[in-house]
């Protein structure tokens, strides 16, 4: 018999049959994968942290160097004392909302001051602790990525109970690093 | 040994073309979240709250510096200060320019600029994280006291 | 005679199609089709809508905390409503440099705090929002100190998962107020003695306005006071500190109010508009009745309260850096002549960036929350 009738169909049944199984493979074995973006958040707190910073910066009166609220916290804070008015006020800034949504209070914070010395000729630059959230030492363990948020705060003098060659006594510029992470 | 009719191969040439061509997509779209960048990611990589803050420290220094009987000092200290610190910290060249005018010192009495009511002093903000580069020419205005 | 007849042979290009051919085509046309439409599948994951609220949240807010908006000079919110369309950004910074600071005119009118004013959803999707799809939104602003949240109209409650959010600290300019406490200023200041055989006076007290004070390019936007585009106010109260005790009550009355332009030499040019009640250039309130400027002609009785004008921006020939107005307190008094002390209040007061004269702006901490879904 003549077998030849059946040469195209079979072909075209391969060929059909090639493609509906690869397509199969392919979208059932989990190649192609689309993770979320997991960054968003950390989008939101940087976004966060560097408004609080820019809030508690902001002088209330015209002269733009007098010292702002911020400057006047670093200044107050001298050697060897902790901090308690950045630790009040920080952490209520990053918590304010206006009751549309559910704002989850679960963020802690490190800040540190770094600064330029010049004493004896040579520049290097100092940093020192200003101020943690309470329970940051314990969220340490637990914690997920921290973010870093920066800001230069104009100080007309140094804080108290550093020496010379610690701490200019001048008016200056010095950055706060404040990492901030959910614990 | 006849040669087998091989007309028609053709439609199983293309449906082999098809299955390799959708490896072939599978395998480029696999490679997107290795290589891609999120839009939150591009967020957080641009600088734009750093250039924010040196452009309204450095903006309103020209509001005291009439006032401060060592405006060059100021200057000097501020140049370091933010050279250092954003060199060491936030990884990243910043400062500003020097008035090419006159001479280094670009609180020059005469300004860049004048007009009737201000002096216009010109300072060229600068920034560079690798990354992302932010050049400015400021015309900082200061009020002729009449 | 040729009974064989040649049969021609039937070759391949004779587009004579064989039911086989086309049973095997039509199956391998099926699959195709069936695999292609697979195929956005794979890219589905990469073009989902969630992933794109946050990003829009971020942009609006953006938009709304750090961009002064367009027009910018002079700004938006001074533009009648009849030319609503040619706001193209509602942006609600004071200025370009000044980002998270908001100006208290901006934020009344894109949150349709002023009565005869509104911003419909569909304004908001074409000038904050943007984008191709149309996006639900809640914006809320809370200013500290004040008990009403503000919404933007033609949002939504927002819903309990997959929002795109995005929430910003931010500071509100509000404007300047000249708060005149005559107790403040000790006499001589502000005060004049009449002869004590006289018993009826009419005397002027007037503010200075002087633009080329106020318009200083070197002061921080901030904490600049604009009258091109913020309002001015001027508070008069406890004004009987400075009048001699011998005033009849009753007849301590305000008779008009008139803004003047100086022109030098002594010479001020009333301005228009100040005779009518003009609801655009100003608002005149005593003891929080409000009358026009000219009373319609009736002196009002003051008493003790509180007389406040506001002069909406942009002031009269505020462009002009030069000029500068006076607003005239006409006042009339009668004395009963029992005692001999007959004070009554004069003098110019300035509006300027003296604390001691004018409340400066003051920045009020707020936080505003965008959500997209």
């Amino acid at each position: 018999m003549n077998d030849e009738g059946q040469l195209y169909t079979i072909e075209g049944v391969t060929a059909g049959i090639i493609m509906l199984v690869t397509a199969f493979t392919i979208f059932n074995s989990g190649i192609v994968y689309t993770p979320g973006d997991a960054h968003i958040s950390d989008m939101q707190i940087q976004q966060l942290g560097y408004d609080a910073l820019l809030m508690m910066d902001t002088p209330g009166e015209m002269a733009p160097l007098s010292a702002s609220p911020l400057a006047l916290m670093i200044l107050n804070k001298s050697k060897g004392t902790p901090d308690n008015e950045f630790v009040n006020s920080f952490p209520h800034y990053l918590s304010l909302g206006t009751g549309t949504t559910d704002i989850v209070d679960s963020l802690e914070y490190n800040a540190t001051i770094y600064h330029r010395v010049t004493h004896g000729g040579v520049e290097k630059v100092q940093s020192y602790l200003f101020s943690s959230s309470p329970n940051s030492e314990v969220s340490l363990l637990t914690r997920e990525p921290a973010i870093s948020v920066t800001r230069y705060v104009w100080l007309p003098r140094s804080p108290t109970g550093y020496g010379a060659s610690e701490y200019d006594n001048e008016k200056q510029l010095v950055l706060l690093e404040v990492l901030i992470w959910r614990r | 040994m006849e040669t087998l009719n091989d007309e028609g191969q053709w439609i199983v040439m293309m449906g082999f073309l098809v299955a390799i061509g959708m490896f072939m997509l599978a395998i480029v779209i696999s490679q997107a979240p290795l290589v891609g960048q999120t839009t939150a990611e591009s967020v957080i990589e641009f600088p734009k709250n750093e250039v924010q803050d040196l452009r309204g420290k450095l903006v309103s220094m020209t509001s005291t510096l009439p006032d401060d009987t060592n405006r060059l000092t100021l200057q000097k200290r501020f140049r370091e200060d933010i050279a250092l610190l954003s060199m060491s910290r936030n990884n990243a060249i910043a400062g500003f320019g020097i008035d090419p005018l006159n001479n280094g010192n670009y609180w020059h009495e005469n300004g860049t600029y004048k007009d009737i009511e201000y002096t216009y002093h010109q300072i060229n903000i600068y920034y560079n994280n690798g990354i992302t580069k932010y050049n400015e020419n400021l015309l900082l205005p200061e009020k002729i006291q009449r | 005679m040729d009974t064989i007849k040649l049969i021609p042979e039937i070759s391949d290009e004779h587009a004579i199609l064989s039911i086989d051919f086309l049973a095997g085509f039509t199956i391998f046309i099926l699959a195709l089709v069936m695999v292609i439409s697979l195929v956005p599948g794979i890219l589905a994951g990469l073009q989902s809508e969630n992933i794109d609220y946050d990003a829009v949240a971020y942009r609006t807010s953006v938009i709304l905390v750090e961009d002064p908006g367009a027009p910018d000079n002079p700004p938006w919110n001074l533009i009648n409503i009849e030319y609503k369309d040619d706001i193209q950004r509602l942006g609600l910074a004071v200025s370009k440099d000044t980002p998270n600071i908001l100006s208290r005119g901006k934020v009344d009118k894109f949150f349709n705090n002023n009565p005869d004013f509104r911003f419909t959803a569909d304004d908001y999707r074409k000038k904050v929002i943007f984008g191709d799809l149309t996006y639900l939104y809640n914006i809320s602003l809370k200013v500290d100190g004040e008990s009403e949240i503000y919404y933007a109209a033609g949002g939504d409650p927002v819903p309990e998962f997959q929002y795109g959010y995005m929430r910003r600290l931010v500071k509100v300019k509000e404007p300047s107020v000249a708060e005149i406490i005559f107790p403040v200023y000790p006499s001589p200041k502000y005060s004049e003695e009449l002869n004590a055989s006289d018993k009826t006076v009419s005397a002027n007290f007037s503010v200075h306005i002087p633009y080329e004070v106020l318009i200083n390019r070197s002061v921080n936007p901030a904490y600049r006071i604009d009258p091109q585009s913020e309002q001015l106010r001027i508070i008069l109260s406890n004004m009987y500190s400075h009048i001699g005790p011998d005033i009849i009550e009753d007849n301590f009355t305000l008779t008009k109010v008139e803004i003047y332009k100086p022109v030098g030499g002594g010479v001020s040019i009333p301005l228009l508009g100040s005779g009518a009640f003009d609801n655009d250039t100003y608002s005149l309130t005593i003891g929080g009745t409000k009358y026009p400027a000219n009373l319609n002609n009736i002196s009002v009785r003051v008493g003790n309260s509180e007389v406040a004008m506001v002069l909406y921006p942009p002031l009269d020939f505020s462009n002009e850096i030069t000029s500068s107005l006076n607003v005239n307190f006409s006042f009339s008094y009668e004395f009963s002549g029992v005692l001999s002390n007959h004070t009554y209040l004069t003098g110019m007061h300035q509006y300027d960036y003296n604390p001691i004269n004018v409340t400066q702006p003051e920045l009020k901490d707020a936080v505003m929350e965008v959500a997209i879904w």
